[in-house]
């Protein structure tokens, strides 16, 4: 009933442990940002949760920043790897993120490692819109910078451990997340645990599909070597083992329990480490970031998601990054900052992908394709294998070097900033295919033949972009801000290695059937290794909006309209295809707005969110059918959080912490043509927190306390469509235990 | 078994069969490709051209027979594929300038094998200098092909 009575919510500005420095250029250390004044006095739509909110929210994972970030979605569906991102109507389910993520300033190139569990953050901030002048590839939708806990922020050492159950899962079990960091001289460390049994249910093996095991550290150095040189490095090591992909087949308009009968799972190992030297003077600030990224990680699924034995799909990536980064910043006078930077990374990947066809995908795929184009009485194919193997090995490329230069004037009550960055990227990816089978043609052929179909080659392409920003802000007052802002963003291009089972499906028949001596009349649908390239994604951004703060109040909101050039869409083939690719979109914008509005009076804290997104294709024919004027998939139209909290004194040593908060998203379409849509739902989330003594903390929090059923995602394979269905009902309870008083 | 011992039967009736006239006179010949029509005269009566075939021709090393592949032929318009066709132990004779082929029956390979569908009799034709021309019974389908050295 308490609960009930808090249905909006709360950004509840941290107290303690944690000093709030969420501002660029501190005094005392590097942050994550790179704007050169403090976002309050910067023409950018921001958002900024601190590390009591992310708390409070149980925000420990990025899908739990859907909503609470205006315009904001990740759902929480797939593995680890998924981090499907859209923002302000862009985005897309596989390849290149449409938001670049930075921790501790740090520019983290892969997107598989984007999920990771969050422990001792000092908070969450995202730069809406395309921020590519100083973030470069992949920030066109805006910019997640998290910045953990430093030395200096002089946090007290805590451990907590929180458990609970998803009571009206089909097998609910034991969810567990345990977490500690702990603070001494120049060092900060962290970790995490987090296990789960699963949240959904394979009706065919009668086992959760998504059980979960990974454990997070992080170890964080940081001391001034002078008084001019500033040190900080920071080692970020995750390891996971997990189950997923509860996709549910559709049926008369719905979703099914998943149920698919091979293997599937993730497993990742990702190390991440970062060094930053920042060198002040009287005449200049040079930062340099560098940082080393690896990850191994293993991925397999039932890519026929049904109890049948079509195909399976193996995606096993061992790759390594090095990135490094120049800002200089020339103090030329109080009114004039110029950042001038050179960014450059190389990243390399070999990724082995292979597709084995099962049995029922040899007969349904190939062999029934091919003898429904023999005459019968000339006879018909056979394979005799009760798998083949289709080995995919890539090696592939990547490189970046870009000059960006930023300069803010500051003009009585006005700051204008202006920037360009020359940013060229280029790739070459090498694959070796392999299809191998066992083939006889009856009546002709009394034995099974051998046949190899090898597959080789390299592609590369390489772009060379213009990423310019204007931007005005005008402060009428201490606490009215103006802004307007123009820029250009962009998306990396890619190459398109799900494909390749698409591919060497269709050459292993064609090849199958040369061996033979026979040509079928129609030719194979299919691409080639070099269809499988796409182009980059360009975005420009036409913002206005205002900011207000006075107080304890705080409210924004932002007007946009973004117009995209080939927009990056995942496209499935025509017919019983198993691959999907992605495709440019000829054009497409999204016309949007955003508000955020807190306060916090007294013990009360509210806050809420909301944005409107009407993201539509201006001109998309994917070669059957065109799309003009319907709305983008995926995107929700709108996202709503509203938060409130309170903290109840019960004696002087003794608080109750309430909390509780609306998350809505939606309503989507599915596909293209818009003929499946999601409605929008909300999910209640709640929490309540007994600290005693300043050292203990027990709670109660609730996710999804009304159960909503929801999916979060929809895709096809093989012409089936499935959905998957959002996380249901989760009860959790903790304690945390902080080592020192304060 | 049944099936491999009569594909095997016929293999060998259509070796004997072919190899009669064995001339010293064409020993030395070289393989070639040549570049014309297959003209079908289907059981129907319809007249059916397949343009641009190719055919190869590939003689034993003692120049006794040749084998002849026709690549790609259909043998009516409504199949919906083309199929490659060996024609093998096609006895060579000379007479005057010109090579003679003839065959009285084999059965010819396709799609892997044997294909006694399609068994090839009363095969006669020549080389001629740059031409090559043959007729013959694939089945009870007569075939004809006329065409010159590919270049």
């Amino acid at each position: 009933m308490i609960l009930n009575a808090f249905i909006l919510s709360a950004i509840v500005l941290a107290s303690e442990p944690v000093k709030p420095a969420i501002d660029t250029l501190q005094e005392s250390h590097v942050t994550a940002l790179k704007e050169a004044l403090p976002l309050s006095r910067t023409a950018v739509s921001a958002t900024t949760l601190r590390q009591e909110v992310l708390n409070q929210t149980g925000t420990y994972r990025p899908q739990a920043l859907s909503a609470q970030m205006p315009g904001l979605y990740i759902p929480d569906y797939g593995a680890s790897l998924t981090s499907t991102i859209y923002l302000r109507g862009l985005g897309s389910r596989m390849e290149n993120p449409v938001m670049g993520l930075y921790i501790d300033g740090i520019p983290i190139l892969d997107k598989n490692t984007y999920d990771m569990d969050w422990e001792a953050l000092r908070s969450a901030t995202l730069l809406r819109g395309p921020q590519g002048t100083l973030y470069g590839r992949n920030a066109m939708g805006g910019v997640l910078a998290l910045s953990s806990l430093s030395p200096f922020d002089y946090a007290r050492p805590v451990v907590s451990l929180e458990a609970g159950v998803a009571p009206t899962a089909t097998k609910p079990g034991l969810i567990l997340r345990a977490s500690a960091h702990y603070t001494t001289g120049a060092n900060v460390f962290s970790l995490t645990y987090r296990h789960s049994d699963g949240f959904f249910y394979n009706a065919y093996k009668e086992t959760n599909c998504d059980p979960y095991d990974g454990l997070s550290a992080r170890w964080k150095w940081e001391k001034p070597a002078s008084e001019n040189l500033f040190l900080s490095n920071v080692l970020m090591l995750g390891l996971n083992q997990e189950g997923g992909f509860a996709y549910g087949q559709v049926a008369d308009g719905k979703r099914q329990d998943p149920a698919y009968n091979d293997e599937a799972g993730y497993k990742r190992l990702s190390l991440i480490d970062g060094f930053r030297v920042r060198y002040r003077s009287d005449k200049y600030t040079l930062d340099a970031t560098t940082s080393l990224q690896l990850l191994s990680d293993d991925m397999h699924m039932d890519q026929d998601y049904m109890p049948v034995s079509i195909f399976t799909l193996e995606q096993r990536q061992r790759s390594a990054a090095f990135t490094a980064e120049a800002i200089l910043r020339n103090i030329v006078s109080d009114n004039w900052h110029p950042s001038t930077g050179l960014f450059a990374f190389y990243k390399f990947n070999n990724l082995f992908a292979p597709v084995t066809f099962k049995r029922d995908g040899i007969q349904a795929l190939m062999l029934d394709n091919a003898n429904k184009n023999i005459p019968k009485d000339i006879g018909y194919l056979e394979i005799g294998d009760n798998t083949m193997p289709v080995n995919s090995d890539f090696l592939i490329g990547t490189w970046n070097v870009a000059l960006f230069h930023e300069s803010v004037f500051e003009l009585d009550k006005w700051i204008l900033t202006a920037g360009l960055r020359l940013d060229y990227e280029g790739a070459r990816m090498d694959y070796d295919c392999m299809a191998r089978l066992h083939y006889r043609f009856v009546p002709t052929m009394t034995a099974d033949k051998p046949l190899d179909v090898p597959y080789k080659g390299a592609v590369n392409h390489g772009k060379v972009v213009l990423l310019p920003k204007v931007s005005a802000l005008y402060e009428a007052s201490d606490h009215f801000k103006f802004f307007g802002t123009v820029s250009k963003g962009y998306r990396a291009g890619g190459f398109n290695t799900q494909i390749f089972s698409d591919i060497l499906q269709n050459i292993t028949m064609t090849a199958l059937m040369k061996d033979l001596g026979v040509y079928l009349d129609r030719p194979a649908v299919s691409v080639g290794a070099g269809n499988t390239e796409y182009a980059p994604e360009e975005a420009w951004n036409f913002e206005t909006g205002f900011r207000y703060h006075k107080g304890d109040f705080k409210a924004s909101a932002a007007l946009y309209a973004l117009t995209v050039k080939n927009q990056q869409l995942t496209a499935f083939p025509p017919g019983k295809s198993t691959g999907r690719m992605m495709v440019n979109a000829a054009r497409s914008r999204s016309l949007g707005a955003e508000a955020e509005l807190s306060w916090t009076p007294g013990n009360w804290n509210f806050s809420a969110t909301y944005s409107f997104t009407d993201a539509r294709f201006v001109s998309y024919n994917d070669g059957n059918e065109t799309y003009d004027g319907n709305r983008i998939p995926y995107v929700p139209a709108h996202t709503l959080h509203i938060n409130a909290g309170y903290d109840w004194k019960l004696t002087s040593s003794t608080t109750l912490k309430l909390n509780t908060s609306l998350q809505g998203t939606g309503p989507f379409a599915w596909n293209e043509a818009n003929t499946l849509e999601e409605p929008f739902t909300l999910r209640w989330n709640a929490r309540a927190a007994l600290e005693v003594s300043r050292k203990w903390e027990i709670s109660l929090r609730g996710e999804n306390l009304m159960n909503t059923s929801s999916n979060v995602f929809y895709f096809k394979s093989m012409g089936n469509e499935f959905l998957a269905a959002g996380k249901p009902l989760t009860l959790m309870a903790g304690i945390t235990y902080y080592l020192t008083n304060i | 078994m049944q099936f491999k011992h009569m594909l095997l039967a016929l293999a060998a009736l259509a070796a004997i069969g072919c190899n009669k006239n064995t001339p010293e006179e064409t020993a030395g010949l070289k393989e070639g490709s040549y570049v014309g029509t297959v003209t079908v005269n289907s059981t129907s009566g319809d007249v059916f051209d397949n343009e641009n075939i190719e055919v190869s021709f590939t003689p034993s090393e003692d120049g006794k027979t040749a084998t002849l592949v026709m690549y790609q032929i259909k043998f009516t318009p409504r199949m919906p594929m083309t199929l490659d066709v060996t024609i093998p132990e096609v006895s060579l004779s000379t007479e005057g300038q010109d090579i003679k082929l003839e065959c009285a029956e084999v059965v010819p390979l396709a799609m892997g094998g044997p294909f006694p569908n399609y068994t090839v009799t009363d095969l006669t034709g020549k080389i001629s200098g740059d031409e090559l021309t043959f007729s013959l019974n694939f089945g009870a389908t007569p075939t004809s092909f006329s065409g010159s050295i590919k270049k």
